[in-house]
């Protein structure tokens, strides 16, 4: 029983590596810091809640087992506040979101003078 | 409302001594110093306001935030690793419906950073700014969803919905 539990632990967390894997290309591939948002807490986060099930499942005590789901759930609740955070401050700071219609715009437009 | 005081009470101080119980990780010795820590933090807490979880909604709210959170994983990753990147990418507006300003809001605008293909942008006072990676038309319709789940979380459905 024990060992059964042991293979399944070593799976879940071989089966959450991938996970942080896509989140770093996804980090690299996609085109402004939203998109690579997206990635980083949607990914990782999964990719997190696997190994940290697979660790729990293989814990010596229920203690312990515990300490992992709840290292996981403090890491949910600081990724998406912290996803927003930077978020928010981004668009704060004028970078606008590129949308297919608007491809190569990383920056707001140049505003056209006035006239006064 | 003595009653209530003492129940919140019994609630701090178990909460607090399972999380204890997990971070020493079981050891005895470790009381010595988590009682009394215990009994402080419980002191320090805020009182309880009208914000409250209803306990059979959250129990069925969880593995449906769990799913979400698989299926959001899931999709990015495969985004990601696609050989052509063809995002369709919006920043769309979604105007709140059922839930009051306040904690349940907040709640929301986490919770969307871990759902399939959503970013919360901004919380403004009447709508949900929310960055979209790959738009599908069923995406206003699933965050629709999400807010009545949300609201009946917090108990907040019936009266809204009565006085529109």
């Amino acid at each position: 029983m024990t060992e059964l539990l042991a293979w399944f632990g070593s799976a879940l967390v071989l089966i959450g590596l991938p996970f942080f894997v896509a989140g770093s290309l996804g980090l690299v591939r996609f085109p402004d810091v939203y998109a690579r948002l997206h990635a980083l807490t949607k990914a990782d986060t999964l990719g997190l809640g696997l190994i940290c099930l697979g660790l729990a499942v293989q814990a010596g005590s229920l203690a312990a087992a515990l300490k992992y789901l709840l290292i996981w759930l403090l890491m949910l609740v600081a990724s998406s506040i912290g996803a927003t955070l930077i978020a928010a401050t981004a668009l704060a700071c004028g970078i606008t979101p590129r949308t297919p219609a608007a491809p190569t715009s990383e920056r707001p437009a140049p505003r056209r003078p006035t006239a006064r | 409302m003595t009653g209530r005081r003492w129940q919140a009470w019994a609630w701090r101080l178990t909460a607090l001594a399972l999380l204890w119980w997990a971070l020493s990780a079981g050891d005895p010795r470790a009381w010595a110093w988590g009682l009394p820590v215990i009994v402080v933090t419980a002191g320090l807490m805020p009182p309880p306001g009208a914000w409250r979880w209803r306990l059979l909604a959250a129990l069925t709210f969880l593995p449906h935030a769990l799913w979400l959170s698989l299926r959001g994983g899931l999709q990015v990753a495969g985004l990601a690793c696609r050989r052509q990147l063809a995002l369709d990418t919006r920043v769309i507006e979604y105007p709140w419906q059922q839930l009051p300003e306040g904690p349940a809001r907040l709640f929301m605008a986490s919770l969307l950073n871990l759902v399939p293909g959503t970013l919360t942008l901004r919380l403004s006072q009447d709508a949900l700014h929310v960055h979209v990676l790959h738009y599908q038309d069923d995406t206003p319709g699933s965050l629709r969803r999400l807010e009545r789940r949300i609201a009946r979380l917090y108990g907040v459905a019936q009266h809204r919905e009565a006085s529109p």
